[in-house]
């Protein structure tokens, strides 16, 4: 045992890999597989590789089932950036598709997905979006969904969104771009927007395509949901930079949330000063103006939800999504203020020790960009 | 594959694990606990080390025969790599032996008769050592043996 690996003289003799990083998704990863092998792209145009990031369920198990090659990392989960830089390592296909664990890609995604590539030789990255018929029935979970959905049918940028859950590249592109930051983006969840910037400063192509499509299958909770515009609001704003991210990548969620706030934010200060001159200042009147004023600012998606689900649920929607953009403000302002006080991400100081020194193990120390 | 297909294999999939199933159906357990080692080796694997260890699973169903050449032909590649081989058969092949005595080095898991190639290779995963695991079916060994020799060049 104790076998080195051997990549350079890995024959680089299939069109396509598939990797699919999980961290105790066995509650999903079962379907996602099942899904990726019920492809009609033929099993050796491809090959499958998943990559078990510490989990504590039966996530390589599972993955055995139906993976041609399974990367087992241990330890402390070093998050989706690692994982996915470990798989490109050893990948043989020329183009690599990351699917994400709770992805479901439909049986034409990878054999349109290599397609496209064939078709425009200029692409370097093509970019499934997510549908509009999320698995998990529940309220939030459609919410969240289809906001996702809402935000990639309506702003798609020149960077495109490198971060939809199912994204394919060109290998020899991603090694020349330095792969994933996994340095910086540890177990948060915006690698793909910070790789999609990289694209967007080397020229490279993406293509994001709205008619290849896949489904989303977590089940989120409010909890859950609150959480995760928490982190991607708050690492966008101390990381990536607010401005520069929504000018190459305007379709991210956190960027559908912040879009209204101006003109409420604007609204509802002009209600506020329009008491210094009003004769007699009735907080229910006032109220109620700056609540018109967010909910025209917030028309378009309402009208959206309106459309996909009724005008029932988009009425339910609204408080949900007054609160989730507050949340996301709030987050924002955090990510700032870290920004200018701590600085920018960086692993603990353990792994930044092992990093300087430059020691060699498995599973490696993640690699400063 | 169809979706309504792979939702119906997802159901009826228990997540237990494989080891767990097999030994609860009373058929199977007498064969499973004679072929199948039971100690698991993934104790180790939280200790870092230098370099990952590697391992090859070939899974070998119930329906198809490996002639030990063409096993042979394949292993040798991997001893140049000094990976770890485990061989997971359904039932006893006809010509296990000719195949234990041309994979010395390797561990072979013989689970009982009808066993699936998807439990096989659950089965093997459970019991094998390495951070990098690659699996192999059978019917990748079928091709002509030409092939094999001038890609072994």
């Amino acid at each position: 045992m104790g076998g080195s690996l051997d990549i350079e003289q890995m024959p680089a003799s299939i069109p396509l890999s598939v990797v699919v990083p999980s961290h105790n998704s066995v509650a999903t990863l079962r379907r996602v597989l099942a899904a990726i092998r019920a492809s009609e792209l033929p099993p050796d145009r491809y090959e499958l590789i998943v990559v078990d990031d510490a989990s504590v369920d039966a996530s390589a198990t599972v993955a055995a089932r139906y993976a041609d090659t399974v990367i087992r990392l241990t330890g402390r989960p070093a998050g989706t950036a690692y994982a996915r830089n470990r798989a490109a390592e050893l990948a043989r296909g020329e183009i690599v598709a990351f699917v994400d664990a709770d992805i479901l890609v439909r049986s034409t995604t990878l054999p349109t997905i290599l397609s496209m590539f064939g078709e425009h030789p200029g692409v370097d990255a093509v970019s499934a979006s997510h549908d509009d018929a999320p698995a998990a029935p529940n309220f939030v979970s459609q919410y969240w969904n289809l906001l996702l959905h809402f935000g990639e049918q309506r702003y798609v940028g020149p960077g495109g969104d490198l971060a939809s859950g199912c994204t394919a590249v060109r290998r020899s592109v991603l090694m020349a771009t330095g792969m994933y930051d996994e340095w910086r983006f540890g177990t948060t969840s915006l690698e793909g927007l910070d790789l999609g910037q990289r694209f967007q400063r080397d020229a490279r192509r993406v293509m994001v395509s709205r008619k290849v499509q896949v489904t989303p299958l977590r089940q989120w909770t409010a909890r859950s949901m609150c959480r995760e515009v928490w982190s991607r609001s708050r690492t966008l704003a101390r990381s990536l930079g607010y401005n520069q991210t929504r000018a190459a990548v305007p379709s991210e969620v956190v960027f559908t949330l912040s879009r209204a706030m101006p003109s409420a934010l604007a609204v509802v200060s002009i209600v506020a000063l329009s008491g210094a001159f009003l004769p007699t200042p009735g907080w229910i009147e006032k109220g109620t103006i700056g609540m018109l004023g967010i909910l025209l600012a917030n028309l378009p998606v309402y009208r959206f939800f309106s459309r996909a689900r009724g005008v029932a649920f988009a009425i339910l929607v609204v408080p949900l999504h007054l609160v989730t953009q507050s949340v996301g403000a709030v987050a924002l302002c955090a990510g700032w203020v870290q920004r200018d006080t701590v600085g920018d991400r960086a692993p603990d100081a353990a792994t930044q020790a092992y990093a300087e020194v430059g020691l060699e193990m498995w599973p490696p120390v993640p690699k400063r960009r | 594959m169809s979706q309504v297909r792979i939702d119906e294999s997802f159901d009826q999939n228990s997540r237990k694990p494989l080891v767990g199933r097999l030994a609860e159906k009373s058929w199977a357990a007498a064969a499973f606990n004679k072929f199948v080692p039971r100690p698991k080796v993934t104790a180790g694997l939280s200790v870092r080390r230098p370099t990952p260890r590697v391992s090859l699973i070939l899974v070998l169903p119930e329906d198809q025969v490996v002639e030990p050449d063409r096993l042979a032909l394949r292993l040798s590649r991997e001893r140049q790599q000094d990976v770890d081989v485990t061989i997971a058969c359904a039932g006893q092949p006809s010509n296990l032996d000719a195949l234990r005595r041309t994979a010395v080095t390797a561990r072979f898991l013989v689970a009982p008769r009808g066993t699936t190639a998807e439990d096989l290779r659950e089965l093997a995963m459970e019991q094998t050592p390495g951070d990098i695991v690659t699996l192999l079916d059978a019917s990748h060994l079928s091709r002509p043996l030409e092939r094999d020799q001038w890609a072994a060049r």
